[in-house]
């Protein structure tokens, strides 16, 4: 029973930086543009969370300049692939390798030092104090409650707000968008760029909030995992969430098992987030070619007003 | 932020147009190139209020680079435009929408995915809502538009698709009405329905400008024309006292129309290709339904629809690409050409040079190639010679295929298709966007084939086009044939309401 809920209360930790993650993604897809670089995104939010932590031994702080720093990396995707119409996959590509070695130059002197700041865990009253639920569930930091309303806001803005109508019209259809007075190119840059704030925001949570460490391409493929729960949760919020949760649970049996001593290689178990990834995908992708539900028409395609 | 002129200020209602001939639109001098292809080449326009003017030309003559420049699409190289006297800044749609222009462009530029309200609300202050629900419900009452705001736009029939496109422009109160091709994907019926709304809405005090290369509907709805050809405006003026020879020699350049008319009747032989109850499905609904068609040699049977009823399953249900769920296809012919719709996509290789292109169908043969080479410069004669027989406009014949126009690239493709001396042609919307030379090369061509003794189908939205070269001519709607017709007994105005599945039963 312990051991279960262990994995429950780890995997919500686990889960939130995917979520945040996933919903940055999501943002930036729903207006058209596929960012493939969220794992570099990451990677240097987590470094720069780290050091601006470690140097105002403050962690919010740290967690702000992830934000920024997440921002200022996706800004260069947006330039590249909405104003100068690169292609989208191989730009995401390039911002991936470009933020793993961006970031291992960048905490080069902070790998093994402490943050000094930290983020931790406030106990709601009353609720923690619940039988088996209030420590799994009510015994959190302030970025693990949040996810969720965060989630239901997102969800409101795509689907009760006139930005999000805009959003989704960029990504859907940005000719009849742009031939409504819809301003595509603005819209899709701010995509991108919140996306990237976001991402910065999940890589910074490993860092600065998880681990309070800073190692060389700490985040370990979650920007990858985080792309493909967009596809997962078809492009909604409040089920890229759920998706988001259930990865987190996946990643964190693998430790629970090895710390109770499963007898199975720990190789084999570190893989099962992946390989969850790839059951997953392939279930959802059916679904998903026999019904196209979810997925914006126009992803992937940059927009030119002057095409013929 | 643009706001909802409707809502606004009132809209302009019957018997309200107190100043008849306030000029609304003013274009001076617009100059727009692709290139070194100069597509409006110093273009003047005028419209007044209540003004219904027709924009005529032919494909390619530059009537929709001049309305997208009128839209804010396109940045003009030169010229300007101004409404009711104040200069429009170009290249902005959303100036133009504040200005009150507002265009029904051929694919009516609307998301699929949205509901009616939303496609309706897209770029203005609001997002929807119940409230708004009501509201765009009240607007397409008013217009007479039988649309479910609630309704997503992917379900809507192509002529609801373009009530919406118009109600969007209703909505925001615009009243510049500028409407691309709107009877192209219609039946004659819808298009007698839209003219309808189109006398309501001029006689509500907006104007309209409607391009077309469709005499008839000019002289039908227009108060004034305006033709194009080459990009120049040759003509001017009101419709009264124009007739249809006068704007085609206008449009065309010369009497070349005056001499299109029905072409020699064909001599029908044996049977080369025999569909019976021939059924496919596509996308969940029946692509095709039961159809039964009969092809002899030495006739031209024609198809005529509208586009989406199933003429691309047929064409290649015919063509021996796709083979039915049910029914038979027998074909005697030992070769058969197909020209497809989508020239580019199904029928030609862009990337490739015209040479190879030209080869496709022979390069097996051992005159061309050994099995681990092909001869090049027998694949180079063989392709100098149908550049010269077919007028294909390139002077290298290793010349990339993409770069050609489209009458270029039918060309290369009738070319290749029609050398082999097929028994059975099927040609799908064999002449849609091509100039009248090239248009008439095909047709000419497809003529002479049948009369060598091949039997040729022909796929066409063009009724005219369907009724001039066909020795039997059959309707197709939803999938299924709903008339039959023989050289004689064509019926314009009974196909016409076929086309749209009306008509006697």
């Amino acid at each position: 029973m312990t051991f279960w809920l262990n994995s429950v209360s780890v995997g919500i930790v686990l889960g939130t930086p995917l979520a945040y993650a996933a919903l940055g993604e999501l943002i930036a897809e729903r207006a058209g543009v596929m960012n493939l670089g969220v794992e570099g995104m990451m990677l240097i939010g987590a470094v720069v969370g780290f050091i601006v932590t470690v140097r105002t031994q403050n962690a919010f702080l740290g967690m702000a300049g992830a934000v920024v720093a997440g921002a200022a990396l996706a800004s260069v995707h947006a330039v590249m692939t909405v104003g100068l119409r690169v292609n989208q996959i191989v730009m995401g590509l390039t911002l991936t390798i470009l933020g793993a070695g961006l970031s291992a130059y960048l905490g080069a002197g902070y790998a093994g030092r402490r943050p000094g700041g930290e983020i931790n865990a406030i106990p709601i009253p009353v609720l923690s104090q619940l039988p088996v639920i209030g420590s799994v569930l009510f015994n959190h930091d302030v970025f693990v409650y949040a996810v969720p309303f965060i989630a239901i806001g997102i969800w409101l803005l795509i689907y009760r707000t006139r930005f999000g109508l805009w959003l989704r019209a960029a990504g859907e259809q940005p000719g009849a968008a742009d031939a409504s007075g819809v301003p595509v190119f603005l819209i899709r840059y701010l995509a991108v760029i919140v996306g990237g704030g976001f991402a910065g925001l999940a890589g910074a949570y490993f860092s600065v909030v998880y681990t309070r460490s800073w190692a060389e391409g700490m985040t370990g493929g979650r920007g990858w995992i985080a792309i493909a729960l967009v596809i997962f949760g078809t492009w909604n919020p409040i089920v890229v969430l759920v998706g988001a949760l259930i990865f987190g649970f996946v990643d964190g049996l693998n430790f629970q098992l090895q710390s109770v001593g499963v007898p199975v290689s720990s190789h084999l178990l570190a893989m099962m987030p992946y390989v969850f990834t790839l059951v997953v995908l392939i279930i959802t992708w059916t679904r998903l070619r026999r019904r196209r539900v979810g997925m914006p028409e126009a992803l992937g395609l940059p927009y030119e007003r002057e095409a013929r | 932020m643009l706001t909802n002129r409707a809502n606004a200020k009132a809209a302009p209602e019957l018997g309200a147009a107190s100043e008849p001939a306030a000029t609304v639109l003013e274009v001076r001098g617009i100059t727009k190139s692709f290139g070194d292809r100069v597509a409006n080449d110093h273009v003047d326009l005028t419209l007044k209020a209540g003004e219904i003017r027709a924009l005529l030309g032919e494909n390619g003559a530059g009537k929709t680079t001049l309305i997208s420049v009128l839209c804010g699409q396109y940045f003009p190289d030169s010229g300007t435009v101004a409404v009711r006297g104040r200069p429009l800044a170009p290249g902005s749609p959303r100036a133009a929408l504040a200005a009150g222009i507002g265009v029904v462009h051929q694919d009516f530029r609307l998301v699929p995915r949205f509901t009616v309200t939303e496609n309706v609300v897209l770029g203005t202050e609001s997002w929807g809502g119940r409230k708004v629900e009501q509201d765009v419900a009240a607007h397409a009452a008013a217009a007479g538009f039988g649309l479910d705001p609630r309704a997503p736009a992917w379900s809507l029939s192509v002529g609801e698709l373009q009530q919406l496109a118009i109600l969007k422009l209703l909505y925001r109160g615009l009243d510049i009405l500028i409407l691309d091709e709107p009877t192209a994907v219609l039946s004659p019926p819808q298009a007698a329905e839209l003219f309808e709304s189109m006398r309501k809405l001029a006689g509500g005090g907006r104007s309209i400008i409607f391009i077309t290369h469709r005499l008839r509907e000019v002289i039908a709805m227009a108060d004034e024309v305006t033709i194009l050809r080459h990009g120049k405006v040759v003509a001017d003026r009101e419709v009264a006292g124009l007739d249809a020879l006068q704007m085609s020699v206008l449009m065309i350049g010369s009497d070349a129309a005056a001499q299109q008319g029905a072409s020699r009747a064909g001599t029908p032989g044996e049977i080369v290709l025999k569909l019976e109850s021939a059924t496919v499905e596509g996308r969940g609904v029946r692509a095709l339904d039961r159809v039964g068609l009969e092809v002899r040699r030495g006739e031209i049977v024609g198809v005529a629809g509208i586009s989406g009823n199933g003429q691309n399953a047929l064409a290649e249900v015919a063509a021996g690409i796709l083979r039915p769920i049910a029914g038979s296809r027998t074909c005697i012919a030992s070769a058969v050409a197909y020209i497809p719709e989508a020239r580019l996509e199904r029928g030609l290789v862009g990337a490739m040079s015209v040479s190879e292109n030209l080869s496709l169908r022979q390069y097996l043969r051992p005159t061309m190639s050994h099995p681990l080479w092909i001869w090049s410069h027998r694949m180079t004669s063989l392709a100098r010679r149908l550049i010269e027989a077919f007028s294909i406009p390139v002077k290298n014949p290793d010349s990339r295929l993409a770069d050609l126009s489209g009458g270029g690239l039918q060309r290369v493709l009738l070319a290749r298709e029609l050398d082999e001396q097929p028994d059975l042609i099927i040609a799908a919307q064999p002449t849609r966007g091509l100039d009248v030379a090239s248009s008439a090369m095909v047709r000419s061509q497809l003529v002479g084939h049948r009369d060598r003794g091949a039997g040729v189908v022909v796929i066409s939205e063009d009724l005219d086009e369907i009724l001039e070269l066909s020795d039997r001519v059959l309707v197709l709607f939803k999938g299924a044939v709903v008339g039959e017709y023989s050289r004689g007994s064509f019926d314009r105005a009974e196909i016409g309401l076929r086309m749209g599945g009306e008509g006697p039963d």
